[in-house]
Protein backbone atom coordinates (compact mmCIF):
# COMPACT_ATOMS: atom_id res chain seq x y z
CA UNK A 1 0.00 0.00 0.00
CA UNK A 2 1.59 3.33 -1.08
CA UNK A 3 1.08 6.88 0.28
CA UNK A 4 -2.10 7.85 -1.64
CA UNK A 5 -3.76 4.53 -0.81
CA UNK A 6 -2.95 4.95 2.89
CA UNK A 7 -4.55 8.41 2.81
CA UNK A 8 -7.58 6.96 0.97
CA UNK A 9 -7.92 4.23 3.59
CA UNK A 10 -7.76 6.86 6.36
CA UNK A 11 -10.37 8.99 4.52
CA UNK A 12 -12.76 6.03 4.12
CA UNK A 13 -12.33 5.07 7.79
CA UNK A 14 -12.83 8.70 8.89
CA UNK A 15 -15.91 9.09 6.67
CA UNK A 16 -17.46 5.94 8.12
CA UNK A 17 -16.60 7.12 11.64
CA UNK A 18 -18.34 10.41 10.78
CA UNK A 19 -21.35 8.46 9.52
CA UNK A 20 -21.40 6.43 12.74
CA UNK A 21 -21.31 9.60 14.87
CA UNK A 22 -24.06 11.07 12.66
CA UNK A 23 -26.34 8.14 13.50
CA UNK A 24 -25.25 8.23 17.16
CA UNK A 25 -25.87 12.00 17.37
CA UNK A 26 -29.24 11.95 15.55
CA UNK A 27 -30.91 8.97 17.24
CA UNK A 28 -32.54 11.39 19.68
CA UNK A 29 -34.19 13.28 16.82
CA UNK A 30 -35.57 10.14 15.25
CA UNK A 31 -36.84 8.19 18.26
CA UNK A 32 -37.39 10.77 21.02
CA UNK A 33 -40.97 11.55 19.99
CA UNK A 34 -41.91 7.89 19.64
CA UNK A 35 -40.51 7.05 23.06
CA UNK A 36 -41.76 10.12 24.90
CA UNK A 37 -45.38 9.47 23.82
CA UNK A 38 -44.92 5.78 24.67
CA UNK A 39 -45.84 4.75 21.14
CA UNK A 40 -43.12 2.10 21.32
CA UNK A 41 -40.88 0.77 24.08
CA UNK A 42 -37.39 2.33 23.86
CA UNK A 43 -35.67 -0.93 22.89
CA UNK A 44 -38.09 -1.56 20.01
CA UNK A 45 -38.05 2.08 18.84
CA UNK A 46 -34.26 2.22 18.67
CA UNK A 47 -33.94 -1.17 16.95
CA UNK A 48 -36.60 -0.23 14.40
CA UNK A 49 -34.91 3.14 13.77
CA UNK A 50 -31.54 1.45 13.22
CA UNK A 51 -33.02 -1.07 10.75
CA UNK A 52 -34.92 1.62 8.83
CA UNK A 53 -31.87 3.89 8.76
CA UNK A 54 -30.03 1.00 7.11
CA UNK A 55 -32.83 0.39 4.59
CA UNK A 56 -33.22 4.13 3.92
CA UNK A 57 -29.61 4.40 2.80
CA UNK A 58 -30.44 2.25 -0.25
CA UNK A 59 -33.44 4.30 -1.39
CA UNK A 60 -31.79 7.07 -3.39
CA UNK A 61 -28.43 8.42 -4.52
CA UNK A 62 -29.47 11.97 -5.46
CA UNK A 63 -27.92 13.58 -2.37
CA UNK A 64 -24.68 11.60 -2.78
CA UNK A 65 -24.47 12.90 -6.35
CA UNK A 66 -24.94 16.49 -5.15
CA UNK A 67 -22.16 16.12 -2.57
CA UNK A 68 -19.81 14.52 -5.10
CA UNK A 69 -20.53 16.90 -8.02
CA UNK A 70 -22.12 20.20 -7.03
CA UNK A 71 -20.19 21.69 -4.10
CA UNK A 72 -16.52 21.84 -5.11
CA UNK A 73 -14.49 21.46 -8.31
CA UNK A 74 -13.92 17.70 -8.57
CA UNK A 75 -10.77 18.16 -10.68
CA UNK A 76 -8.99 19.97 -7.83
CA UNK A 77 -10.04 17.67 -4.99
CA UNK A 78 -7.40 15.52 -3.30
CA UNK A 79 -7.85 12.87 -0.64
CA UNK A 80 -5.96 15.10 1.83
CA UNK A 81 -8.53 17.87 1.28
CA UNK A 82 -11.40 15.48 1.93
CA UNK A 83 -9.64 14.14 5.00
CA UNK A 84 -9.20 17.68 6.35
CA UNK A 85 -12.86 18.46 5.63
CA UNK A 86 -14.00 15.35 7.47
CA UNK A 87 -11.84 16.14 10.48
CA UNK A 88 -13.21 19.70 10.47
CA UNK A 89 -16.76 18.33 10.50
CA UNK A 90 -16.06 15.79 13.25
CA UNK A 91 -14.28 18.36 15.45
CA UNK A 92 -17.15 20.86 15.03
CA UNK A 93 -19.72 18.13 15.74
CA UNK A 94 -17.87 17.13 18.89
CA UNK A 95 -17.57 20.72 20.10
CA UNK A 96 -21.29 21.45 19.53
CA UNK A 97 -22.27 18.08 21.04
CA UNK A 98 -20.14 18.92 24.09
CA UNK A 99 -21.90 22.26 24.56
CA UNK A 100 -25.37 20.90 23.67
CA UNK A 101 -25.82 23.01 20.52
CA UNK A 102 -28.19 21.34 18.01
CA UNK A 103 -25.82 21.62 15.07
CA UNK A 104 -26.15 19.93 11.70
CA UNK A 105 -23.72 17.14 10.80
CA UNK A 106 -24.52 17.78 7.15
CA UNK A 107 -23.63 21.46 7.24
CA UNK A 108 -20.49 20.61 9.22
CA UNK A 109 -19.42 18.10 6.58
CA UNK A 110 -20.01 20.49 3.69
CA UNK A 111 -18.40 23.38 5.61
CA UNK A 112 -15.34 21.29 6.45
CA UNK A 113 -14.76 20.24 2.83
CA UNK A 114 -15.34 23.79 1.53
CA UNK A 115 -12.89 25.22 4.11
CA UNK A 116 -10.16 22.70 3.27
CA UNK A 117 -10.73 23.32 -0.43
CA UNK A 118 -10.50 27.09 0.05
CA UNK A 119 -7.14 26.83 1.83
CA UNK A 120 -5.81 24.34 -0.71
CA UNK A 121 -7.00 25.91 -3.97
CA UNK A 122 -8.62 29.28 -3.31
CA UNK A 123 -12.12 30.54 -4.05
CA UNK A 124 -12.19 29.40 -7.68
CA UNK A 125 -12.33 25.77 -6.49
CA UNK A 126 -15.70 26.31 -4.81
CA UNK A 127 -18.95 25.94 -6.74
CA UNK A 128 -20.72 28.85 -5.05
CA UNK A 129 -23.80 28.41 -7.23
CA UNK A 130 -24.15 24.78 -6.12
CA UNK A 131 -23.38 25.70 -2.51
CA UNK A 132 -26.06 28.41 -2.43
CA UNK A 133 -28.67 26.68 -4.58
CA UNK A 134 -28.32 23.14 -3.28
CA UNK A 135 -27.25 23.69 0.34
CA UNK A 136 -27.80 27.17 1.81
CA UNK A 137 -31.25 28.06 0.49
CA UNK A 138 -32.78 24.59 1.11
CA UNK A 139 -31.17 24.62 4.57
CA UNK A 140 -32.96 27.87 5.32
CA UNK A 141 -36.30 26.71 3.95
CA UNK A 142 -36.46 23.17 5.40
CA UNK A 143 -36.94 23.90 9.13
CA UNK A 144 -39.47 26.66 8.40
CA UNK A 145 -41.34 24.38 6.01
CA UNK A 146 -41.32 21.50 8.52
CA UNK A 147 -42.60 23.93 11.18
CA UNK A 148 -45.46 25.04 8.91
CA UNK A 149 -46.39 21.52 7.74
CA UNK A 150 -46.37 20.08 11.27
CA UNK A 151 -48.30 23.08 12.63
CA UNK A 152 -50.97 22.76 9.93
CA UNK A 153 -50.99 18.97 10.31
CA UNK A 154 -51.66 19.03 14.05
CA UNK A 155 -54.43 21.62 13.64
CA UNK A 156 -56.07 19.32 11.08
CA UNK A 157 -55.70 16.36 13.49
CA UNK A 158 -57.29 18.26 16.37
CA UNK A 159 -60.09 19.50 14.10
CA UNK A 160 -60.98 15.96 12.97
CA UNK A 161 -60.73 14.13 16.31
CA UNK A 162 -61.42 17.04 18.66
CA UNK A 163 -64.68 15.81 20.18
CA UNK A 164 -63.77 12.15 20.54
CA UNK A 165 -62.82 10.41 23.77
CA UNK A 166 -59.11 11.08 24.40
CA UNK A 167 -58.21 7.49 25.31
CA UNK A 168 -58.92 5.78 21.97
CA UNK A 169 -57.60 8.82 20.08
CA UNK A 170 -54.26 8.65 21.88
CA UNK A 171 -54.05 4.91 21.28
CA UNK A 172 -54.77 5.51 17.59
CA UNK A 173 -52.07 8.13 17.17
CA UNK A 174 -49.59 5.98 19.09
CA UNK A 175 -50.23 3.27 16.54
CA UNK A 176 -49.80 5.86 13.77
CA UNK A 177 -46.48 6.87 15.27
CA UNK A 178 -45.08 3.42 14.49
CA UNK A 179 -45.64 4.32 10.83
CA UNK A 180 -44.62 7.99 11.02
CA UNK A 181 -41.57 7.18 13.17
CA UNK A 182 -40.59 4.49 10.69
CA UNK A 183 -40.88 6.92 7.80
CA UNK A 184 -38.78 9.45 9.70
CA UNK A 185 -36.04 6.87 10.32
CA UNK A 186 -36.18 5.90 6.65
CA UNK A 187 -35.92 9.56 5.61
CA UNK A 188 -33.04 10.15 8.01
CA UNK A 189 -31.17 7.12 6.66
CA UNK A 190 -31.62 8.11 3.06
CA UNK A 191 -30.56 11.76 3.42
CA UNK A 192 -27.75 11.44 5.95
CA UNK A 193 -26.07 8.19 4.85
CA UNK A 194 -25.84 9.57 1.32
CA UNK A 195 -23.61 12.43 2.47
CA UNK A 196 -20.97 9.92 3.54
CA UNK A 197 -21.45 7.98 0.31
CA UNK A 198 -20.87 11.22 -1.64
CA UNK A 199 -17.71 12.03 0.31
CA UNK A 200 -16.22 8.53 -0.13
CA UNK A 201 -17.10 8.61 -3.83
CA UNK A 202 -15.41 12.00 -4.14
CA UNK A 203 -12.28 10.54 -2.44
CA UNK A 204 -12.29 7.55 -4.80
CA UNK A 205 -12.53 9.91 -7.79
CA UNK A 206 -9.74 12.11 -6.39
CA UNK A 207 -7.52 9.05 -5.88
CA UNK A 208 -8.16 7.83 -9.43
CA UNK A 209 -10.09 4.72 -8.39
CA UNK A 210 -13.26 5.96 -10.10
CA UNK A 211 -13.96 8.12 -13.13
CA UNK A 212 -15.60 11.51 -12.56
CA UNK A 213 -19.01 10.32 -13.78
CA UNK A 214 -18.93 6.93 -12.05
CA UNK A 215 -21.86 5.72 -9.95
CA UNK A 216 -21.54 5.22 -6.20
CA UNK A 217 -20.03 1.72 -5.70
CA UNK A 218 -22.17 -0.86 -3.89
CA UNK A 219 -19.59 -1.42 -1.14
CA UNK A 220 -19.74 2.30 -0.36
CA UNK A 221 -23.56 2.18 -0.06
CA UNK A 222 -23.48 -0.92 2.15
CA UNK A 223 -20.72 0.37 4.43
CA UNK A 224 -22.33 3.82 4.84
CA UNK A 225 -25.71 2.20 5.58
CA UNK A 226 -24.12 -0.11 8.15
CA UNK A 227 -22.20 2.72 9.86
CA UNK A 228 -25.24 4.98 10.28
CA UNK A 229 -27.43 2.08 11.43
CA UNK A 230 -24.85 0.99 14.03
CA UNK A 231 -24.49 4.57 15.23
CA UNK A 232 -28.27 4.91 15.53
CA UNK A 233 -28.54 1.66 17.48
CA UNK A 234 -25.71 2.40 19.90
CA UNK A 235 -26.66 6.07 20.30
CA UNK A 236 -30.14 4.97 21.33
CA UNK A 237 -28.96 3.26 24.50
CA UNK A 238 -27.38 6.49 25.70
CA UNK A 239 -30.72 8.20 25.17
CA UNK A 240 -32.72 5.54 26.94
CA UNK A 241 -30.59 6.08 30.04
CA UNK A 242 -31.34 9.81 30.09
CA UNK A 243 -34.89 9.58 28.76
CA UNK A 244 -36.62 9.83 32.11
CA UNK A 245 -35.40 13.31 32.93
CA UNK A 246 -34.62 15.14 29.73
CA UNK A 247 -37.05 14.27 26.96
CA UNK A 248 -40.00 16.59 26.64
CA UNK A 249 -43.57 15.34 26.65
CA UNK A 250 -45.84 15.71 23.62
CA UNK A 251 -49.21 14.13 23.07
CA UNK A 252 -49.35 11.27 20.52
CA UNK A 253 -51.15 13.40 17.92
CA UNK A 254 -48.37 15.99 18.07
CA UNK A 255 -45.78 13.24 17.83
CA UNK A 256 -47.51 11.78 14.79
CA UNK A 257 -47.82 15.16 13.04
CA UNK A 258 -44.22 16.12 13.82
CA UNK A 259 -42.74 12.84 12.62
CA UNK A 260 -44.92 12.64 9.51
CA UNK A 261 -44.14 16.23 8.54
CA UNK A 262 -40.42 15.86 9.16
CA UNK A 263 -40.37 12.70 7.05
CA UNK A 264 -42.37 14.37 4.24
CA UNK A 265 -39.99 17.35 4.04
CA UNK A 266 -36.82 15.24 4.19
CA UNK A 267 -38.04 12.71 1.62
CA UNK A 268 -39.26 15.42 -0.78
CA UNK A 269 -35.93 17.27 -0.51
CA UNK A 270 -33.90 14.07 -0.84
CA UNK A 271 -35.72 13.28 -4.08
CA UNK A 272 -34.23 16.45 -5.60
CA UNK A 273 -30.78 15.85 -4.10
CA UNK A 274 -30.84 18.54 -1.40
CA UNK A 275 -28.51 17.58 1.47
CA UNK A 276 -30.71 18.89 4.30
CA UNK A 277 -29.96 19.09 7.97
CA UNK A 278 -32.21 16.37 9.32
CA UNK A 279 -31.62 17.73 12.85
CA UNK A 280 -32.94 21.17 11.96
CA UNK A 281 -35.84 19.79 9.92
CA UNK A 282 -37.03 17.47 12.68
CA UNK A 283 -36.56 20.21 15.28
CA UNK A 284 -38.66 22.55 13.11
CA UNK A 285 -41.42 19.94 12.84
CA UNK A 286 -41.43 19.25 16.59
CA UNK A 287 -41.66 22.96 17.33
CA UNK A 288 -44.42 23.45 14.74
CA UNK A 289 -46.50 20.69 16.34
CA UNK A 290 -45.91 22.25 19.76
CA UNK A 291 -46.55 25.86 18.71
CA UNK A 292 -49.86 25.07 17.00
CA UNK A 293 -51.26 23.80 20.30
CA UNK A 294 -49.79 26.51 22.50
CA UNK A 295 -47.15 29.07 21.51
CA UNK A 296 -45.69 29.03 24.99
CA UNK A 297 -45.22 25.25 24.73
CA UNK A 298 -42.19 25.77 22.53
CA UNK A 299 -38.87 26.31 24.17
CA UNK A 300 -37.93 29.29 22.06
CA UNK A 301 -34.46 29.23 23.57
CA UNK A 302 -33.91 25.95 21.72
CA UNK A 303 -35.16 27.60 18.53
CA UNK A 304 -32.66 30.40 19.12
CA UNK A 305 -29.88 27.84 19.63
CA UNK A 306 -30.81 26.22 16.32
CA UNK A 307 -30.53 29.56 14.52
CA UNK A 308 -27.18 30.26 16.18
CA UNK A 309 -25.94 26.77 15.27
CA UNK A 310 -27.27 27.20 11.73
CA UNK A 311 -25.33 30.44 11.28
CA UNK A 312 -22.13 29.19 12.92
CA UNK A 313 -21.81 25.65 11.58
CA UNK A 314 -20.78 26.24 7.96
CA UNK A 315 -18.13 28.93 8.68
CA UNK A 316 -16.79 27.27 11.83
CA UNK A 317 -16.52 23.82 10.26
CA UNK A 318 -14.90 25.51 7.24
CA UNK A 319 -12.41 27.23 9.55
CA UNK A 320 -11.49 23.96 11.28
CA UNK A 321 -11.34 22.12 7.93
CA UNK A 322 -9.02 24.80 6.53
CA UNK A 323 -6.87 24.73 9.65
CA UNK A 324 -6.58 20.94 9.56
CA UNK A 325 -5.60 21.06 5.90
CA UNK A 326 -2.93 23.65 6.74
CA UNK A 327 -1.53 21.49 9.56
CA UNK A 328 -1.65 18.32 7.43
CA UNK A 329 0.09 20.11 4.57
CA UNK A 330 3.05 21.06 6.79
CA UNK A 331 4.11 17.40 6.58
CA UNK A 332 3.96 17.41 2.77
CA UNK A 333 1.68 15.51 0.41
CA UNK A 334 2.42 12.04 1.81
CA UNK A 335 0.56 9.99 4.37
CA UNK A 336 2.50 11.35 7.40
CA UNK A 337 0.24 14.40 7.90
CA UNK A 338 -3.10 12.52 7.75
CA UNK A 339 -1.74 9.71 9.98
CA UNK A 340 -0.57 12.19 12.66
CA UNK A 341 -3.77 14.29 12.46
CA UNK A 342 -5.93 11.14 12.57
CA UNK A 343 -4.07 9.95 15.69
CA UNK A 344 -4.51 13.37 17.33
CA UNK A 345 -8.18 13.31 16.30
CA UNK A 346 -8.76 9.95 17.97
CA UNK A 347 -7.19 11.22 21.22
CA UNK A 348 -9.29 14.43 21.05
CA UNK A 349 -12.48 12.44 20.39
CA UNK A 350 -11.91 10.10 23.32
CA UNK A 351 -11.14 13.08 25.59
CA UNK A 352 -14.34 14.93 24.60
CA UNK A 353 -16.50 11.78 24.93
CA UNK A 354 -15.16 10.95 28.37
CA UNK A 355 -15.59 14.54 29.60
CA UNK A 356 -19.14 14.81 28.23
CA UNK A 357 -20.30 11.44 29.47
CA UNK A 358 -18.96 12.25 32.93
CA UNK A 359 -21.22 15.33 32.95
CA UNK A 360 -24.29 13.60 31.39
CA UNK A 361 -25.31 13.84 27.78
CA UNK A 362 -27.45 16.66 26.42
CA UNK A 363 -30.55 16.13 24.32
CA UNK A 364 -31.55 19.24 22.46
CA UNK A 365 -34.43 18.45 20.14
CA UNK A 366 -37.35 19.46 22.27
CA UNK A 367 -40.56 21.42 22.00
CA UNK A 368 -42.85 21.16 24.98
CA UNK A 369 -41.91 23.04 28.10
CA UNK A 370 -42.51 20.45 30.78
CA UNK A 371 -39.88 17.83 31.38
CA UNK A 372 -41.04 14.56 32.77
CA UNK B 1 -29.98 40.40 -7.90
CA UNK B 2 -33.18 38.55 -8.76
CA UNK B 3 -31.61 37.28 -11.98
CA UNK B 4 -28.62 35.97 -10.01
CA UNK B 5 -30.89 34.26 -7.49
CA UNK B 6 -32.91 32.70 -10.31
CA UNK B 7 -29.70 31.45 -11.93
CA UNK B 8 -28.37 29.92 -8.71
CA UNK B 9 -31.55 28.60 -7.11
CA UNK B 10 -33.93 26.26 -8.92
CA UNK B 11 -37.13 27.82 -7.62
CA UNK B 12 -39.25 25.33 -9.56
CA UNK B 13 -37.69 22.40 -7.70
CA UNK B 14 -37.95 24.19 -4.37
CA UNK B 15 -41.62 24.95 -5.01
CA UNK B 16 -42.16 21.24 -5.70
CA UNK B 17 -40.47 20.33 -2.41
CA UNK B 18 -42.72 22.82 -0.61
CA UNK B 19 -46.04 21.73 -2.08
CA UNK B 20 -45.22 18.00 -2.02
CA UNK B 21 -44.24 18.31 1.65
CA UNK B 22 -47.42 20.23 2.45
CA UNK B 23 -49.68 17.79 0.60
CA UNK B 24 -47.94 14.71 2.01
CA UNK B 25 -47.50 15.98 5.58
CA UNK B 26 -50.93 17.54 6.02
CA UNK B 27 -52.67 14.95 3.82
CA UNK B 28 -51.37 11.99 5.81
CA UNK B 29 -52.28 13.74 9.08
CA UNK B 30 -55.80 14.31 7.75
CA UNK B 31 -56.19 10.78 6.39
CA UNK B 32 -54.92 9.15 9.58
CA UNK B 33 -57.17 11.36 11.71
CA UNK B 34 -60.09 10.17 9.58
CA UNK B 35 -59.00 6.58 10.31
CA UNK B 36 -59.12 7.28 14.05
CA UNK B 37 -62.41 9.17 13.87
CA UNK B 38 -63.99 6.42 11.76
CA UNK B 39 -62.73 3.63 14.01
CA UNK B 40 -63.78 5.34 17.25
CA UNK B 41 -67.24 6.28 15.94
CA UNK B 42 -67.75 2.78 14.48
CA UNK B 43 -66.96 1.32 17.90
CA UNK B 44 -69.39 3.69 19.63
CA UNK B 45 -72.28 2.92 17.23
CA UNK B 46 -71.63 -0.80 16.83
CA UNK B 47 -74.59 -1.99 18.92
CA UNK B 48 -77.09 0.88 18.65
CA UNK B 49 -76.69 2.11 15.04
CA UNK B 50 -75.18 -0.63 12.88
CA UNK B 51 -75.57 1.30 9.60
CA UNK B 52 -73.77 4.35 10.98
CA UNK B 53 -71.12 2.03 12.44
CA UNK B 54 -70.58 0.42 9.03
CA UNK B 55 -70.33 3.85 7.36
CA UNK B 56 -67.74 5.01 9.88
CA UNK B 57 -65.90 1.71 9.48
CA UNK B 58 -65.75 2.27 5.72
CA UNK B 59 -64.48 5.81 6.31
CA UNK B 60 -61.71 4.40 8.52
CA UNK B 61 -60.73 1.82 5.91
CA UNK B 62 -60.69 4.47 3.17
CA UNK B 63 -58.46 6.71 5.32
CA UNK B 64 -56.11 3.82 6.04
CA UNK B 65 -55.85 2.98 2.34
CA UNK B 66 -54.96 6.62 1.59
CA UNK B 67 -52.24 6.59 4.27
CA UNK B 68 -50.77 3.32 3.00
CA UNK B 69 -50.96 4.51 -0.61
CA UNK B 70 -49.13 7.72 0.32
CA UNK B 71 -46.35 5.74 2.01
CA UNK B 72 -46.00 3.32 -0.91
CA UNK B 73 -46.07 6.20 -3.42
CA UNK B 74 -43.43 8.12 -1.46
CA UNK B 75 -41.03 5.18 -1.20
CA UNK B 76 -41.55 4.09 -4.82
CA UNK B 77 -40.90 7.67 -6.02
CA UNK B 78 -37.62 7.66 -4.10
CA UNK B 79 -36.68 4.31 -5.59
CA UNK B 80 -37.46 5.44 -9.14
CA UNK B 81 -34.82 8.21 -9.14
Amino acid sequence: MDGPDIILAIVVATALAFDFTNGFHDTANVVATTISTRALPPRVAVTLAAILNFVGAFLSLAVATTIANDIVDQALVTTTIIFAGLVGAIVWNLVTWYFGLPSSSSHALIGGVVGAMLVANGVEAIDFDGLAGKVLVPALIAPVLAFAVAGTGILVCYRVVGRLAPGPVSRGYRLGQVLSGGMLALAHGTNDAQKTMGIITLALIANGNLSADAAVPTWVIVSAATAIALGTYLGGWRIIKTMGSRIIKMDPAQGFAAQGSGAAVILAATHFGYPLSTTHTISGAVMGAGAAKRLSAVRWGVAGNIVVAWVLTLPCAALVGGLVYGVTHIFGDGATGPVLVAAAGVVFTIYVFVRRLQQGAAITTTAEGTSS
Amino acid sequence: MLALATKVVDFGQLAQVIYVSLIAGVGVSLAFSIVIRGAVRAGEHRRTRPVAAAAHGLMAVAGLLIVLAAVVFGVSTMLSK
